[in-house]
C-alpha cells in the first residue's frame, strides 16, 4: 500500500492503517500480514549478489531473498539447519552435507545440489576468472573444489583443515542462488538487480539508486515471511528519514545518530533500537608514510586517543570500547585478560621523544560522516593528539573513491575504517583483514612476518593453539600497530512502535519470520 | 535566419563538447570508481579486475578518444550498476524530473508575474510591499531549508502531506512549493522592475490619451513589452530550476534526474554523469537558442540592429 492512498483515505490514522491491514496479534507471533514495510536508507547495494560486493549495503538484505547451506542463528550464535539438513566433515578437508528436499527457487525451479555445485563452481566463484571470485576470496578462498554427490548431497573440498569451514558456510557471502536463473540472465552486472534464490522474500522490482522491494515468496520451504512485502528507499536527508518515519511513512529507518534520539523518542509512536554490532571502528596508519614508519610513532598516537569520551561524548555511551582488536562475540576465542592500548598521554610523550619526533607533519584524511560522527571525531582525534604534541592535519576527502585512488604510490597517513567480523572469530576478523591476504596487507599499508606466523596457529584445528595464537596476534598488533580500535561501530534505527523488530549485531536486517512482527501496538 | 540557426547550432556543438570533455576529465581525475563499486574492503585485483572490465586501465587519452567516438554515434555508455545504458537509466529517471519542473514552472510564473505586475500597477501600496517582502524572504532562503521546514510542517507537525517519493499528485506539493518559492520571487521582483519602466514610457501615455482604459492599455502595451527582459530571465530560470530539482529531489527523495546525477557522482558511475551533464548542457543551449529566436520575434528590432552592426 503506497502514501497516496492513504491520503485518499484520511490521514491521521493512516499509519496505523497501513500496519494494521490483516493483523491479528501483536507480537513476533504475529500471522502473515498484508503489510508492504517501507525502510528508509541512505543507500541500497549496487549488486545484490553477496559475492557482487562486499559491503554492508548488501548484507543488509542478504539472507532475506538468499539462503546459505547452513543457518547461523543471530540471536544465540548457534548453527542451524538451512537448505542443508545434517553435515558431517568426512576428513578435516571433506565437508558433506545433505540437502533440504523439496525446495523450491524463486523462479519456480526445484534447488538442489546442481545448483550448489554451480555457484560455487567456476561459473560464479571458483577460479581467478569467475565474476565473484575475487570479492568472495577473503571468505571463501579455502575451498578448492565442490561437488554434487547426488541430487541432494554436495561435498566441498578445502585446501586445508578449516576450523571454522561451516561457519563460513552460514554467513553471509556463502548464500546459494539458483543455477538455472543465474544463467538465464547471463551478465554479471544484471544479475546483480535480478538475483534469484530461494529465501522467505523474492526480489519483485530494483530501480537502482531508487528503490529495492523484496516480496513474500509464496513458494517457500519453511516459516512463510511475516510482511507481504518490504521495500528499501533512498531517502538521503537524515531530516526527511526522521521526518517520514514521524508522519509514519516509514516503519523503519536506518543510519541514525544519537543526536537525533531525542525527536524519535519524543514522540509516543516511534522508537530507536540498536547499538553496538560486530564491527570496530578503527583508524589505520598507513606504515609506509615516513612519520608512521616507527612503531613508537603509531604506538604513541593510539596511547593519545581518550577512547572512553569519545564514547560518552559522540555517541552519549550508547556504544562500547573493544577490548583490543576483538569482540566478545568470539566465545571460546575472546581473550578476557588481554590488555589494550588504553589513555595514556604520559608514555605517548615519552614515546614521541623516544621516537625523535619532532612536529613533523602528519595528514588524516576522512569523509563527511560516512561513519556516524566522523568529522566531529576527525576534529577531537586531532585535539587529542595536539594535547600530546602531534601535528595532525585534518584532511577532508569528497568519497571513498578519493581515499582510495593510488596517488602518491597510495601512500596515506592516517585513515578511517571499520571491521566487520564477518563470522565471530578472529579470523573473520583480525585474520581477515590484517593476515596475508588481508586488506591492509595486500594494499601495502603494513606487513609483519611474526603476525603472519602467529596466525598459522589460527586456522589450527586445534583451540589451545588457536588461542594461544590469538592471543600473540593481538599483542603483535598492539605493538607494531597498523590502527587502533576506537569502539565499536553502532548501527541505530529508528522505527514504529508498532513493528516487533529488533536488530541483529551485524548490518543484516533480519525480516524472516519470528525476526518480525507488526501490530497494532 | 539560415546563418543565424547555423552559427548559433555550431557555437551549441562546441559548447557541448567543451562540456563533455571538461566532465570526462574532472570525473576521472577526482576519484576512482573501482573503489566504490566492488566495496572497500575488496583487494587490489579486485579494484584492477573492474577497471579492466570497464577500460579504466587504459591511458586517459585513449579513454577519452573511445569516449568521443561512442558519443558521437549515439552511445552514452553504460552504468557501472546493471550494466546498463547510461541513456537508458537518465531516460527512466527522466519524466519525474520534467514533471516536477514542468509543473514548478508553471506555478511559479503564475505567481511570479501576476504578483509582480499588481505590484507595479499599485507601487507603493501593501500589496506592493507585501509582494516585495515575500520575494525577499522568497530569495534568502535557500531551498534545502524551506524544504526541510516545509516537511516539518506539513509532513510531520500536521501529517497533511507526504514527506517523500513521488508516487502521487500528493506527492507534487511540497516539492513544488519548495522550488516554487524562491522563483516565483525572482519572477515577481523582475516583472514588477519592468512594468514600472514600462509604464513610464510615453508610448503608455500616448495609450491613455488615445482613450484606451488602464486594463486594456496595461495588457496590449505595457505587459508585451514587459514581456522581454523576462524572456531573458525565463533563459536563466532554465539553469536556476535544473540546480533547484537537484537539491530539491535529494530532499524529498523525488526519484528524478537530480537525485540520480548526485548518487552518481558519490559513486562515480561515470556514464550516467556524463549523460546527465551532456543533457543539461544541451537543455541550456537548446533554451539560449530559443531565448535568442524569442526575442528576435518579440522585438524585431534586436534582428535589424545585428544586421545593420
Amino acid at each position: 500500500m503506497r502514501i497516496g492512498r492513504h491520503i485518499k483515505q484520511g490521514r491521521r490514522g493512516l499509519c496505523l492503517a497501513v500496519l494494521a491491514c490483516g493483523i491479528g496479534a501483536p507480537g513476533l507471533a504475529a500471522a502473515q500480514s498484508d503489510t508492504n514495510l517501507m525502510i528508509g536508507v541512505t543507500n541500497l547495494t549496487p549488486h545484490l549478489d553477496p559475492m557482487g560486493i562486499m559491503a554492508n549495503v548488501n548484507w543488509r538484505v542478504s539472507q532475506n531473498h538468499l539462503e546459505t547451506l547452513i543457518r547461523y542463528d543471530y540471536r544465540t550464535g548457534e548453527l542451524k539447519p538451512g537448505l542443508a539438513t545434517s553435515w558431517k566433515r568426512v576428513s578435516p578437508t571433506v565437508l558433506e552435507m545433505s540437502l533440504r528436499e523439496g525446495v523450491a527457487c524463486h523462479n519456480g525451479e526445484p534447488f538442489n545440489a546442481e545448483d550448489v555445485e554451480i555457484m560455487f563452481g567456476p561459473e560464479r566463484f571458483q577460479g581467478e576468472d569467475a565474476p565473484g571470485y575475487l570479492e568472495a576470496r577473503g571468505q571463501l578462498g579455502i575451498i578448492k573444489s565442490v561437488e554434487a554427490l547426488t541430487p541432494h548431497t554436495v561435498r566441498f573440498e578445502t585446501s586445508g583443515p578449516d576450523p571454522l569451514f561451516e561457519l563460513r558456510l552460514a554467513n553471509y557471502m556463502s548464500e546459494v542462488p539458483c543455477a538455472d536463473a543465474y544463467r538465464a540472465v547471463g551478465d554479471w552486472d544484471k544479475w546483480g538487480q535480478a538475483v534469484v534464490g530461494t529465501g522467505p522474500y523474492k526480489l519483485a522490482e530494483a530501480r537502482p539508486g531508487e528503490l529495492q522491494r523484496f516480496e513474500r515468496f509464496d513458494g517457500y520451504w519453511g516459516a512463510k515471511a511475516p510482511v507481504a512485502s518490504f521495500t528499501l528507499k533512498v531517502v538521503p536527508e537524515t531530516g526527511a528519514r526522521i521526518a517520514g518515519l514521524l508522519a509514519g511513512e516509514y516503519q523503519i529507518i536506518t543510519e541514525i545518530s544519537p543526536d537525533q534520539f531525542e525527536t524519535i523518542l519524543n514522540n509516543p509512536k516511534t522508537e530507536v533500537v540498536g547499538g553496538a554490532i560486530q564491527n570496530i571502528r578503527s583508524l589505520i596508519y598507513d606504515t609506509r608514510h615516513p612519520m608512521l614508519s616507527d612503531p613508537r610513532i603509531r604506538r604513541a598516537l593510539s596511547l593519545a586517543i581518550d577512547r572512553k569520551l569519545i564514547v560518552d561524548s559522540i555517541f552519549h555511551g550508547k556504544t562500547s570500547i573493544s577490548n583490543g582488536f576483538q569482540m566478545k562475540a568470539f566465545g571460546a576465542m575472546y581473550i578476557e585478560d588481554f590488555e589494550p592500548t588504553t589513555y595514556d598521554p604520559d608514555r605517548a610523550r615519552q614515546l614521541m621523544k623516544e621516537a625523535g619526533y619532532n612536529g613533523e607533519e602528519i595528514p588524516y584524511w576522512y569523509l563527511t560522516d560516512y561513519y556516524t560522527g566522523e568529522v566531529t571525531i576527525a576534529q577531537v582525534l586531532q585535539q587529542m593528539w595536539k594535547d600530546v604534541g602531534f601535528n595532525v592535519t585534518l584532511q577532508l576527502k569528497e568519497s571513498w573513491a578519493q581515499v582510495g585512488a593510488e596517488k602518491d604510490n597510495g601512500i596515506r597517513g592516517i585513515t578511517n575504517t571499520s571491521n566487520n567480523a564477518v563470522y565471530p572469530d578472529p579470523i573473520g576478523q583480525l585474520y581477515r583483514n590484517y593476515g596475508p591476504d588481508g586488506h591492509f596487507v595486500v594494499k601495502k599499508y603494513w606487513s609483519n612476518a611474526a603476525f603472519k606466523d602467529a596466525g598459522e596457529g589460527l586456522l589450527s584445528l586445534d583451540h589451545a593453539t588457536r588461542r594461544e595464537a590469538h592471543r600473540k596476534m593481538l599483542e603483535i598488533w598492539k605493538q607494531d600497530p597498523p590502527g587502533t580500535h576506537l569502539y565499536n561501530l553502532p548501527m541505530f534505527y529508528g522505527k514504529a512502535a508498532s513493528v516487533d523488530w529488533s536488530p541483529t549485531s551485524t548490518p543484516f536486517m533480519d525480516f524472516r519470520a519470528k525476526s518480525l512482527g507488526v501490530s497494532l501496538n | 535566419m539560415l546563418s543565424f540557426v547555423l552559427r548559433k547550432g555550431l557555437r551549441a556543438g562546441l559548447t557541448v563538447l567543451l562540456l563533455a570533455t571538461f566532465t570526462f576529465f574532472v570525473l576521472r581525475t577526482s576519484g576512482d570508481p573501482a573503489v566504490l563499486l566492488v566495496g572497500l574492503e575488496a583487494g587490489p585485483e579486485a579494484v584492477e579486475a573492474f577497471r579492466r572490465r570497464w577500460g579504466l586501465d587504459q591511458p586517459l587519452w585513449k579513454q577519452y578518444a573511445i569516449y568521443l567516438q561512442q558519443l558521437l554515434s549515439g552511445d552514452f555508455g553504460q552504468s557501472f550498476v546493471g550494466n546498463r545504458p547510461a541513456l537508458e537509466v537518465v531516460a527512466e529517471r527522466l519524466p519525474k524530473t520534467l514533471w516536477l519542473m514542468g509543473v514548478t514552472a508553471v506555478v511559479t510564473l503564475a505567481i511570479g508575474i501576476p504578483l509582480g505586475v499588481v505590484a507595479a500597477l499599485r507601487r507603493d501600496s501593501w500589496i506592493d510591499r507585501l509582494a516585495i517582502g515575500v520575494s525577499v524572504a522568497g530569495l534568502s532562503l535557500p531551498n534545502f531549508v524551506v524544504g526541510v521546514l516545509l516537511i516539518l510542517l506539513f509532513g510531520v507537525a500536521l501529517m497533511l502531506l507526504p514527506t517523500t517519493g513521488s508516487e502521487t499528485a500528493w506527492h507534487f506539493i511540497l516539492p513544488v512549493a519548495t522550488m516554487a518559492t524562491g522563483d516565483a520571487a525572482v519572477f515577481a521582483r523582475f516583472a514588477r522592475s519592468a512594468m514600472l519602466d514600462v509604464l513610464n514610457q510615453p508610448f503608455m501615455r500616448t495609450a491613455s490619451a488615445k482613450g484606451l482604459d488602464r486594463r486594456r492599455a496595461v495588457m496590449r502595451h505595457a505587459v508585451p513589452n514587459a514581456a522581454i527582459p523576462l524572456v531573458t530571465v525565463f533563459g536563466l530560470y532554465v539553469g536556476r530550476i535544473i540546480v533547484g530539482a537537484v537539491i530539491t529531489e535529494n530532499v524529498f527523495a523525488w526519484p528524478g534526474v537530480g537525485s540520480l546525477l548526485v548518487l552518481s557522482v558519490e559513486t562515480r558511475d561515470l556514464a550516467v554523469v556524463q549523460t546527465i551533464v551532456i543533457l543539461v548542457g544541451v537543455t541550456m543551449v537548446v533554451t539560449n537558442i530559443t531565448i535568442d529566436i524569442a526575442y528576435r520575434w518579440l522585438d524585431p528590432r534586436t534582428a535589424e540592429e545585428r544586421t545593420l552592426g
